[in-house]
């Protein structure tokens, strides 16, 4: 009762791109958060660039995500 | 053996629930296949008076006394906590199945019986305090469920599922028996007040160490985690879906249970040594249940790996037994994981109709223009599974991790935050599937009693995730002491 794999591609690049986009919900917001502090820190924005750079990078992994959703159900 | 009349009072729901048992699988003699939904219905008639009998032992004061039947059964707050747990996931079981059942061609009575003979099992397994009577409610439990897992008899997934079950499932109790032997060959005494008071002053020696190992495989096959995890894809995917949704919470809830008595109650002086074990095993499930996961196109093997994964997260309350959130996190998290693993397979069941099975991811596409409904509840309970908050699953994570945080395994806790983070990929897929895709327009069949497990599923994610304080304030007074 083994599941179908996708043709064409390995199980390992299948756990690697899985992998990475799953990571990338955790990795996008918090590179963003602290990035936009230290932005907000160095030219004194204050608070906002940090909150932006995690809005940013959920939206990066979301696009990564939805990339590569769109590539699985072809 | 000092029995006492309040005894049987105090095990009043166990024994209703076995005359109920008997009482549906007598009468499905008499009433045929289109009276069967009658089952459904009585079987969640006699689920509320077992509710209502547990109310009433839990304001029996001669609780207080401790071990009751001759130190056979313990009826404190963890006990409880764990019964009324176990009823509420044979009402959402019961409540699923009337639709299922009653379109499957075999006879609904003796389905409704073996969810109540396997939630008596369960019953007991939480009450244990003596090495026999657990190792004989655990195979109570599981003998019901090995036929469950064959329910659907004509067909051959479902035969091979309750055959790799059994099979498996017989090994592993072998193995556990084994352990139970050698801890009571070497200790004289079986009951786990007794061990503890007995290993309190004593060395550990290798026999025992083996007797702690054989006895931790043997839970570890229950609560399928990893490497002891191989049934559980072929068994949940070839099990009927209620089932399947039975299974991936009542026994791996009753097998915290015994777990946590075993562990925290007997053997807590060795933590040393089967902490190490639990913690490798515990990186492993979550680690492995998640990656196999991220390869699933069967929905029900997704969540087969999900649950495993999940075990693992359990397990870190377990290694956090001592600290203050250790035990309290795992209550809190098998509560939530009752709520949400069962909302999320109660939907999977929602969908699947004659001619369409919602097995595979794709089965999920366009549900929010087909039922708007169904997608966000649907949405919540991934989102719950995934630690998002504000969600039940979110809290009990929470929990779990400081735990683990607290007892010293934070290497294990930032392994738990990856393993979560990698997980959201597969249940985003699904949710993905459902708003972001065209789908078939096949009709979905309303089922009230489906849908009111739904809503009790949804709601009691969302009021544990929003306002936990209540909640969590009862879990904090069923913790156990080392009586």
């Amino acid at each position: 009762m083994s599941s179908p794999e996708p043709p064409g591609r390995s199980r390992a690049s299948a756990i690697g791109e899985g992998t990475s986009a799953g990571l990338l919900f955790l990795a996008g917001p918090l590179l963003g958060y602290f990035l936009g502090r230290w932005m907000g820190g160095r030219f004194g924005w204050g608070e906002a660039p940090a909150w932006i750079g995690g809005g940013l990078g959920l939206a990066a992994a979301f696009v990564n995500f939805f990339r590569l959703a769109g590539r699985l159900n072809r | 053996m000092k029995v006492q009349a309040t005894d049987w009072l105090l095990l009043s729901p166990e024994l209703f629930l076995t005359a109920a048992g008997m009482i549906l699988l007598a009468s499905s003699v008499f009433v045929g296949k289109a009276k069967e939904e009658l089952f459904g219905f009585l079987s969640v008639l006699m689920l509320g008076i077992t509710g209502v009998l547990l109310v009433f032992v839990s304001t029996m004061p001669e609780r207080a006394h401790g071990p009751i039947l001759g130190g056979m059964f313990v009826v404190d707050n963890f006990a409880l906590f764990f019964k009324f747990l176990v009823l509420l996931a044979m009402v959402l079981t019961v409540l699923a199945s009337v639709r299922f059942v009653g379109e499957a061609p075999y006879p609904g009575g003796e389905y409704y019986a073996l969810v109540v003979f396997s939630g008596v099992g369960m019953f007991f397994m939480a009450s244990g305090s003596n090495l026999i009577s657990i190792y004989v409610a655990l195979e109570l439990m599981a003998l019901a469920s090995y036929v469950l897992a064959g329910y659907f008899k004509g067909e051959i997934k479902s035969t091979e599922a309750a055959l790799k079950y059994f099979i498996l499932g017989a090994f592993s109790s072998a193995v556990l028996l084994y352990g139970l032997s050698l801890v009571y060959g070497l200790g004289g005494k079986m009951g786990l007040a007794d061990l503890a008071r007995l290993y309190t002053g004593t060395q550990r020696t290798n026999a025992i160490a083996l007797g702690i190992l054989m006895i931790l495989a043997g839970l570890l096959f229950k609560i399928a985690a990893v490497p002891f995890h191989l049934w559980t894809p072929d068994v949940y995917e070839g099990s009927p879906t209620p089932v399947t949704a039975f299974f991936s919470v009542g026994p791996k809830v009753a097998a915290y249970a015994i777990f946590a008595r075993i562990f925290y109650v007997a053997f807590p002086k060795f933590q040393a040594d089967w902490g190490l074990i639990v913690a490798l095993v515990a990186a492993a499930t979550m680690i492995w249940g998640n990656l196999a996961a991220l390869l699933q196109t069967n929905v029900k093997r997704m969540f087969a790996y999900s649950s495993i994964a999940h075990a693992g997260y359990a397990l870190l309350g377990v290694l956090g037994f001592q600290t203050k959130f250790g035990m309290w996190g795992v209550l809190v998290y098998l509560l939530a994981y009752t709520l949400m693993n069962f909302g999320a397979f109660a939907l999977i069941i929602f969908l699947e109709a004659k001619g369409y099975a919602a097995e595979s991811v794709s089965d999920f596409d366009g549900l929010a223009k087909r039922n708007m409904p169904a997608a966000v509840v649907m949405l919540l309970f991934l989102l719950s599974l995934a630690g998002i908050p504000p969600t039940a699953g979110f809290i009990g994570k929470y929990y779990l991790f400081t735990a683990a945080m607290d007892a010293g395994y934070a290497w294990l806790a930032i392994i738990a935050v990856l393993a979560s983070a990698v997980s959201l990929f597969y249940y985003f897929r699904i949710a993905a599937a459902m708003f972001f895709t065209d789908g078939v327009s096949a009709k979905i069949p309303v089922s009230y009693a489906l849908t009111a497990a739904v809503i009790i599923c949804a709601v009691g994610t969302l009021v544990i995730g929003v306002a936990p304080e209540s909640v969590l304030d009862v879990l904090h007074r069923c913790v156990p002491s080392k009586y």
